[in-house]
């Protein structure tokens, strides 16, 4: 019977893998790319391609976990690594909906129920962003499922295994998603309410160690890592371009920032808002824990960490898109379903009415929104994407046809490095050549790839930085071979 | 006395009963003779026993009156000594067994002095007298005291040699094999010659060696923590069953508390025993005190036990350790199930009916069932709550997990409850081995014998200073290394008789506890070292892979160990030591250096015992579980 399960699962994942993956594949092909996928990707070329392997050269201004995952992917042949990132979040997706659908079975829901309750939690617009956008927010998602069990059960069971899988998945959160931070901020009032309560009186200072020791480990690890590797502790939060600061650095882009960055009770009221538009269900779900009361007190206080989350992030110009941060709400509701009886009577019907409804008006609101990156997105699920990277796709391409090294910062060249394919014959920042370059008053490399330093974040660029001169007069023994739009590239020439 | 007269038969058929001869003789009041009555129902043992273990009658004057419903001679052995050419030394334990000695030869048949004229008793007289024999009444402290008087040599060559002789591999007499020099001697040319002419690669593989380890320690030891912390894991036998046992059907317990000058604590621990929830008369306790301890002695003696409590002296010979002691001891056991007991330990007071229970739960061939140690003076200093974090997660979470992943599991050095025939069998304790708990769990595991826990606790003195501390730790350090030499003798052999997972659990937990102690120094050093310089150096020798191995360990390892440390406490809801566990580090460096001087002793005093004093807290014991009933009322 285990194995008949094991197989059954098997195939679930299966499903829901090929589904999600050949939306991936219809997205990308249709010309949508998300910029933090491909940066990430480029990460790994750039750690893979080196010689020596070094994994400090994915370098400390991103959590790395999915970027070790990403490695397996560099297998796959050169013209579909492109889609690894994508692939991999709809994996991680994937597999959310095949452990919810285990854990759906002790609900005893007949086969048709199962399968409609998952695809309504599929196609639920958060939920497919996260899938198909390459992004960290899938394995974040995943991990997030286990850590609302892992409160349910603490409270329900003062059991101990809860307190170490609690403790250690918010750890392991730390090296997933920068978002991590601030869930454990949103969550970290709430453990008053969700340990048990004999042990919080007992010992409140205890529990909040207990819970906090992994993430703490984890976050002074990073820091002791950025000391080693990269000069000083606080690298990562001061790291321009860090993914740990998020939005901060372009907060101009996005519309979300615009409106309410900065603030705290104006975000908190519009994910407010947004929980009503997308997630009515959350409502119901309260209703039914209600039944017990320590369940609903912990359900309201698990429920109310997204939206917390949501405030305190935007609040520090990390948040782009509350949407985000909103499928951790889709993954409560998940984690509900998985413990609540709602298979009898009226409360099936009432289920599946309010996905629909959300779905819905989820979707509707996410129509409307205007992060032009979610725009992209949309129109990719119907027509081809004009390609508006042309100037870095040609780059990548003139870059191909050339022999010999490229000294190139890939923090402002990811999409052409992309273009490109791999990076063999590149000093990229981390690499020894590039440091040995340009600590030189003149490098002693075969091409040198500059971007505009008056655009975008071409002052941000590390040749830039140690050549300010280089894209407006160009060097001694350095020749200028190409110049389209933004870009010019160097060409060593002797004497 | 008639010596022509041979009784074949069982004489008090017509005699008055005991109870009441007791009290015609004014020994006994009639309200002490009615509850004995009622204790004999509830009991199922004898008369005599209840009178005796209440102390209700003086051992002296309750066998002068056997003697009398018997109708035969009372005789003092200290007096009247028995004919040692009679004696046979196989049957020495036997002797001891039925409390049964022959006394002189008579009439063509042997008149034996005898303490507990019981149907066994006269099947053995009649077996090993031709079917001509007499006997004379004596007390039990004259046989026991005989017995070891005369024979003390045999049964002191048996306490210290019988391991060796009977399975000379297991025996730590011999610190290494020849076999084992030649490996060692063998292992450091070659790393020698390496070292000289390929020092990189030698140190490079060395540093490949030493990360594997540390991960594979490190993984193993969260992998024990999450078996245990398994609600499951944890309760083994409840109040319910221990309420609902009948005092009837319980077996005779002997148990053992080894002592050397210790006269302070003697008076603790006997009334710990005599409030223990077991039927006392079914308890068969010996004081196990050294010969040359002429102050425990004499304090045992001032203090006027019941019968239930038997001095046993245990000649001067070396090795003088406590496992020699306790296999001196283990002659004159009489009990069905024995368990060890140190002279501060303060068990729970069911727990020897928790063992009973727990023994009929588990599979038929168990042979020991462990208890749970912890600490009463948990709170009194740093030390004391360093220790009780340790002990909480080696007996509450470890040995659990060890026991389910079957895996040999290190006996702690006290409450563990033993079949007292497979005890003998196995030859009992290694008195060469200072750490001989742990080296039986192992050597009863490898004879395919089961070895559980239990979930009771017995509350133990922690040490609350350092020097104390580093002696007691040295000692169990280099105990670990002796269990782990004599069991690696025939590495094959234990592979084959632990299996896969045995053999390496043995590996990491035994051989792997002492090699992470030595080690640490060692990589902290480094550390240290290359954190002050700053140094290049060593950039040769951490090669990508092991630098990775290398932070993960230091930072991610330590810091989940640490952790672990905060968790241990959850089971005892000892909440308020959590903040002290983020110390452990400190803790464990301490270890680092006892375990230096357990290589040192090992080397130049392998046998050596270093006593730990006790008595040394001012904090007063008070069992947790009726702490809590106190609070809920």
């Amino acid at each position: 019977m285990k194995v008949n399960r094991q197989r059954a699962d098997f195939a679930w994942l299966l499903l829901f893998g090929v589904l999600l993956t050949g939306f991936c594949v219809w997205l990308t092909g249709n010309n949508f790319s998300h910029e933090m996928a491909l940066r990430d990707w480029v990460k790994v070329l750039g750690v893979l391609d080196a010689d020596p392997f070094r994994l400090e050269n994915l370098g400390l201004d991103t959590p790395h976990l999915p970027l070790y995952l990403l490695m397996p992917f560099a297998w796959l042949s050169p013209d579909a690594q492109g889609v690894a990132p994508y692939l991999l979040s709809s994996l991680l997706i994937a597999l959310l909906l095949t452990v919810w659908n285990h854990q759906l079975r002790h609900q005893e829901f007949a086969l048709w129920q199962r399968f409609l309750l998952l695809m309504l939690v599929l196609f639920q617009a958060p939920l497919l962003w996260a899938a198909t956008t390459g992004g960290h927010i899938a394995l974040t998602l995943l991990i997030f499922y286990f850590v609302y069990l892992a409160c349910l059960r603490m409270n329900f069971q003062a059991d101990l295994r809860s307190f170490i899988m609690l403790g250690l998945l918010l750890g392991l959160l730390f090296f997933v998603d920068a978002v991590a931070l601030f869930i454990f901020i949103a969550l970290f009032p709430f453990f008053a309410l969700i340990a048990p309560r004999r042990i919080f009186l007992e010992a409140p200072l205890s529990v909040y160690i207990v819970i906090c020791i992994p993430l703490g480990v984890a976050v002074l690890t990073w820091a002791y890592l950025g000391w080693v590797f990269e000069g000083g502790p606080g690298h990562f939060i001061r790291q321009p371009g860090s993914t740990f600061l998020g939005a901060w650095q372009h907060a101009a882009d996005s519309p979300w920032l615009i409106q309410y960055g900065g603030q705290w009770f104006a975000p908190l009221a519009a994910a407010f808002m947004l929980l009503l538009v997308y997630f009515p269900i959350v409502f119901l779900l309260l209703a039914l824990a209600a039944k017990h009361k320590d369940h609903l007190k912990v359900s309201l206080a698990l429920m109310s960490v997204p939206l917390i989350a949501i405030a305190f992030a935007t609040s520090k110009f990390y948040l782009e898109r509350p949407v985000e941060l909103l499928a951790l709400v889709m993954v409560a509701v998940m984690a509900e379903l998985s413990i609540i009886r709602t298979r009898k009577g009226w409360t099936f019907p009432a289920v599946v009415l309010l996905l629909v409804a959300g779905g819905a008006s989820g979707w509707h609101n996410f129509l409307q929104t205007p992060d032009p990156v979610v725009r992209d997105w949309q129109n990719a699920l119907f027509s081809r994407l004009n390609n508006t990277h042309t100037a870095d796709v040609a780059l990548g391409q003139f870059l191909f046809r050339q022999q010999g090294e490229v000294l190139i910062d890939d923090f402002t060249a990811y999409r052409v490095i992309a273009a490109y394919g791999n990076t063999e014959k590149m000093a990229l920042p981390r690499s020894d050549l590039f440091k040995l370059q340009v600590r030189r008053q003149v490098p002693d490399i075969d091409y040198i790839v500059v971007p505009d330093p008056r655009v975008g974040q071409g002052d941000w660029d590390r040749i830039n930085k140690h050549f300010p001169d280089l894209y407006r007069s160009g060097m001694k023994d350095y020749q200028q071979v190409y110049d389209y739009q933004g870009w010019r590239v160097f060409k060593h020439v002797d004497g | 006395m008639d010596g022509s007269t041979i009784f074949m038969k069982d004489t008090m058929s017509d005699s008055v009963p005991l109870g009441e001869l007791l009290i015609t003789r004014g020994l006994l009041q009639q309200k002490q003779l009615d509850t004995a009555l009622d204790l004999q129902k509830k009991w199922g043992t004898r008369l005599g026993d209840i009178l005796l273990s209440k102390g209700w009658v003086r051992a002296q004057d309750f066998y002068l009156t056997l003697a009398i419903q018997y109708q035969k001679p009372f005789v003092d052995l200290f007096k009247e000594r028995p004919d040692k050419a009679l004696w046979k030394d196989d049957e020495l334990t036997r002797y001891t067994e039925l409390l049964v000695l022959p006394l002189r030869k008579m009439d063509g048949g042997i008149l034996f002095a005898v303490a507990d004229p019981t149907p066994a008793v006269f099947e053995y007289m009649d077996e090993h007298s031709d079917g001509l024999y007499d006997y004379v009444i004596t007390s039990r402290f004259d046989i026991i005291w005989s017995a070891q008087n005369e024979a003390d040599q045999h049964f002191s060559d048996r306490a210290v040699n019988e391991l060796a002789r009977q399975q000379p591999v297991n025996s730590a007499g011999q610190v290494f094999t020849r076999a084992q020099l030649f490996w060692i001697f063998g292992l450091l040319s070659v790393l020698i010659v390496s070292a000289t002419f390929w020092p990189i690669a030698t140190l490079v593989l060395a540093n490949v060696f030493i990360s594997l380890f540390m991960l594979l320690n490190f993984g193993l030891r969260m992998l024990f923590a999450w078996v245990g912390s398994h609600a499951k894991i944890d309760v083994k036998v409840t109040d319910e069953e221990v309420r609902a046992i009948n005092d009837h059907d319980l077996p005779f317990y002997t148990v053992l508390v080894p002592m050397y000058k210790e006269p302070s604590v003697l008076p603790i621990i006997t009334e710990s025993l005599r409030n223990i929830d077991y039927p006392l008369s079914k308890l068969d306790i010996k004081l196990i005190l050294e010969e040359d301890d002429e102050e425990t002695i004499a304090a045992a003696k001032n203090l006027d036990l019941e019968s239930m409590f038997e001095i046993i002296r245990v000649p001067v010979s070396l090795p003088k350790t406590k496992p020699k002691a306790c296999n001196y001891a283990l002659s004159f056991a009489r009990g069905e199930l024995v368990t060890i007991y140190d002279a501060e330990d303060k068990p729970e007071r069911d727990q020897l009916k928790k063992a009973v229970i727990a023994f009929r739960k588990a599979p038929e061939n168990t042979a020991v069932i462990q208890a749970r140690l912890n600490y009463f003076n948990a709170n009194e200093n740093w030390l004391t709550r360093m220790f009780t974090l340790e002990y909480s997660l080696w007996f509450d979470f470890y040995l659990p997990a060890l026991e389910a992943l079957k895996i040999p599991i290190p006996l702690g050095g006290t409450s563990n409850h033993f079949k007292l025939r497979i005890l003998k069998k196995v030859n009992a304790w290694d008195p060469y081995n200072v750490t001989e708990d742990a080296d039986l769990g192992v050597r009863l595991t490898q004879l395919n014998y089961h070895v559980g826990v239990v979930n009771s606790t017995t509350y133990e003195e922690a040490t609350n200073r350092f020097g104390n501390w580093i002696r007691q730790r040295s000692r169990w350090i280099k105990g670990y290394m002796q269990t782990y030499l004599v069991h690696m003798r025939h590495p094959v052999r234990l592979y084959r008789s632990l299996g896969h997972v045995g053999f390496w659990g043995f590996q990491f937990f035994i051989g792997g506890a002492v090699l992470s102690c030595l080690l640490a120094p060692l990589l902290y050093l480094t550390y240290f070292g290359w954190l002050y310089t700053q140094t290049h150096v060593l950039d040769v020798i951490f090669p990508s892979i092991i630098l990775y191995a290398s932070l993960f360990s230091l930072l991610l390892g330590n810091g989940l160990l640490i952790y672990l440390s905060t968790l241990c406490v959850f089971k005892r809801h000892l909440y308020h030591l959590i903040p002290w566990a983020l110390t452990v580090p400190v803790y464990w460096l301490m270890m680092s250096i006892a375990a230096y001087k357990a290589l040192w002793q090992l080397i130049h005093k392998p046998f050596y015992w270093e006593k730990t004093t006790h008595g040394l807290t001012n904090f007063l014991h008070v069992d947790p579980r009726e702490k809590k009933d106190q609070a809920d009322v």
